[in-house]
């Protein structure tokens, strides 16, 4: 088990933040599914770690401080 | 249908019209700015001389209904790069234009004796009236002299004092359907080019113009009510942006390292919550007056991104306030009150200046120590130098590049001469790439990678996003389409269904994007003809060295690279 914190940050879901404890070694998929993101979700948010952006597949490690945006295709 | 091409000759005052030649019967917005650029400017004419031509052209589905198909493209040899130039813009222009029937209209030539002149174009034609009584007066008084001389429902393509005065950050700006006239095609000093032709406006009065409907009507209006589907089932388009518009992007940029921070020292911005979407929303929606988060900025539009940011007594400051002037401005400059950012681009839209090189050039500035990082009041008195026509404000008006030289910074972001918007390209390394290799300079609209999902930080892939990119965007850039519709258009077949039912003939996706690939094709061709080589296809140095401390990483795709 590890911890991650998340954050929320996309206008159509409700806001949320926390501390949530995922099977060791998952994946940026697995954090989305469990703070409630449906699969048809993922290709419409982007996901940052620690100041990159990760892909459903990446894995997350012990401390990660992930923040969910929505991708926008520019500005 | 759209088959007029108006051509003004400023040498001798004469406007014709001609038809369409059949080559070019399938070219619109960027493709066809471009197209004429390449047939008839050679690409070793002075950009700001009698043998440049400055071409604006509506796209194939202007004043069809379908959302978000009003772009007026403009396109000329730049002053600014050195190199051919698109730009494009939201207004009701291109949709004045295609109800006139006109898909381009071509100035060439020069006034004589520095005389200056107002092209006046309507369902008789076109002429050239004297335009002095407009000279050196900022962008909004030109405009509301036109409202008051030609009624307040024309189309008004205008340039400032700073198009006037040839600064080689002149944009060209148009109204909105509320009459705001902050519609720019604001990079590549365009502007300039117009102002050196002594064309101050172009005014477009489509009061009793006959419109063609579309050929095939209910295969079109099928496939414009899929568009309108589309937009309302996909969220950032049905949500996002017209609650907090594109400046909605800062979030993401800061969150990932992108957000260029103080001269693009770092890629995220302590004061990005006072300037962000939610606090752009916030600010408008709790003062109200004439202020509104939600706004169209060309007609028939769903998404509607735009805004019209208001004072705190209510009273409209600027519309629109968009990322790219809050990110180049603000957190570019340190500077987190965006009350203090609209009050800059009020006044970069008056003088009629690209906000993105002005955001470029004051932290440059700020970096040399002509003033700190932050310091609101220093960067408003130096913007409001550029229209008193000082040497600093001459200096900030001329962009980074200018600004770098003069003021001995050597960190100065930009590319073929063209300041950097708001992405840092150590971060989001994809549209470093489209900074590096498009045929525009440093352009996120020539094709911003942001979107896509991949690993931006990472150096694996990011040249076939950026090829993919660019000519995604120049498909929509040729079609006069906005590219905040990507999100939404699950199918690019139908743009090729609206074209064919539109015009009754049958046009194909790989026939458009054909056209998209001959158009970046022709624009690189040019390019080489004016001197602009593979060698101009890279970022400044320091970005290659100098670590974003967000991301971790440095720019690190290499010549041989960029060059695929």
């Amino acid at each position: 088990m590890i911890k991650v914190t998340y954050r929320v940050n996309v206008p159509w879901m409700p806001a949320q933040k926390g501390v949530v404890g995922l099977v060791s070694a998952p994946t940026v998929k697995e954090l989305l599914r469990n703070i409630g993101f449906e699969a048809e979700q993922h290709y419409n948010v982007l996901v940052a770690v620690n100041g990159t952006n990760r892909l459903p597949e990446d894995f997350l490690e012990e401390g990660d401080h992930v923040v969910i945006l929505p991708a926008l295709c520019g500005g | 249908m759209l088959d007029i091409i108006i051509r003004v000759n400023m040498s001798s005052l004469e406007v014709t019209m001609e038809k369409l030649p059949e080559g070019y019967r399938n070219l619109s917005g960027r493709g066809l700015t471009s197209r004429v650029v390449v047939d008839e400017v050679n690409p070793g004419a002075d950009p700001l001389g009698p043998r440049n031509k400055l071409v604006l052209a509506c796209g194939l589905l202007a004043d069809s209904g379908v959302s978000s198909s009003g772009r007026l493209s403009v396109g000329a040899k730049s002053p600014l790069t050195g190199g051919i130039k698109e730009s494009n813009a939201g207004g009701i222009a291109a949709y004045k234009m295609a109800r006139l029937g006109i898909r381009a209209i071509i100035v060439e030539g020069m006034s004589q004796n520095g005389h200056q002149h107002v092209l006046v174009l309507d369902k008789n034609g076109g002429s050239l009236r004297p335009g002095g009584d407009l000279s050196m007066l900022g962008v909004y008084d030109k405009a509301q002299r036109i409202y008051d001389q030609y009624g307040k429902k024309v189309g008004a393509v205008i340039i400032g004092p700073a198009g006037e005065r040839r600064q080689v950050t002149a944009g060209i700006t148009n109204n909105d359907p509320s009459g705001h006239p902050g519609r720019y095609c604001g990079r590549g000093g365009l502007g300039a080019v117009m102002g050196s032709k002594g064309l101050l406006a172009v005014i477009l009065d489509d009061t009793g113009a006959s419109p063609v409907g579309p050929v095939r009507r209910d295969q079109f209006l099928s496939r414009a009510k899929q568009i309108a589907r589309w937009i309302k089932e996909t969220p950032q388009t049905a949500e996002v942006f017209p609650k907090y518009g594109t400046a909605s992007m800062l979030d993401t940029t800061d969150a990932i390292g992108g957000l260029p921070t103080r001269n693009f020292s770092t890629g995220t911005f302590e004061g990005a919550e006072k300037i962000n979407g939610y606090a752009l929303h916030n600010t408008i929606v709790a003062r109200g007056g004439q202020g509104t988060p939600t706004h169209s900025c060309m007609p028939g539009c769903h998404i509607k991104c735009s805004n019209v940011f208001p004072g705190r007594d209510g009273n409209a400051v600027v519309s629109p306030l968009e990322y790219e002037t809050i990110g180049m401005v603000g957190a570019n400059c340190g500077i987190d009150d965006l009350d203090v950012i609209a009050r800059i681009n009020y006044l970069c839209n008056d003088y009629g200046v690209d906000t993105i090189e002005v955001g470029c050039a004051l932290a440059v500035a700020m970096e040399a120590g002509l003033m700190p990082f932050g310091d609101s009041g220093a960067a408003l008195a130096a913007v409001e130098e550029m229209a008193k026509d000082t040497f600093l404000g001459k200096i900030i008006a001329s962009g980074v590049v200018t600004a770098g030289r003069v003021l001995g910074v050597q960190r100065v972001p930009a590319v073929k001469g063209q300041g950097m918007p708001a992405y840092d390209p150590r971060a989001v390394k994809g549209t470093g790439v489209t900074y590096a290799t498009s045929p525009m300079g440093a352009d996120h609209t020539a094709g911003n990678t942001v979107r896509l999902n991949i690993r931006h930080s990472q150096r694996e892939g990011q040249v076939r996003a950026s090829r993919d990119a660019q000519l995604g965007i120049a498909l929509m850039d040729c079609l006069g389409l906005c590219v905040m519709l990507v999100t939404a258009l699950k199918d690019r077949g139908l743009l090729a269904e609206l074209v064919s039912s539109r015009f009754g003939r049958n046009v194909t996706l790989e026939v458009l994007l054909d056209m998209a690939r001959e158009t970046l094709d022709i624009e690189r061709a040019f390019n080489r003809g004016a001197g602009l080589t593979a060698a101009h296809d890279r970022l400044p140095e320091f970005f290659y060295h100098e670590t974003n401390p967000v991301s971790g990483t440095v720019f690190d795709i290499n010549r041989e690279d960029l060059e695929q």
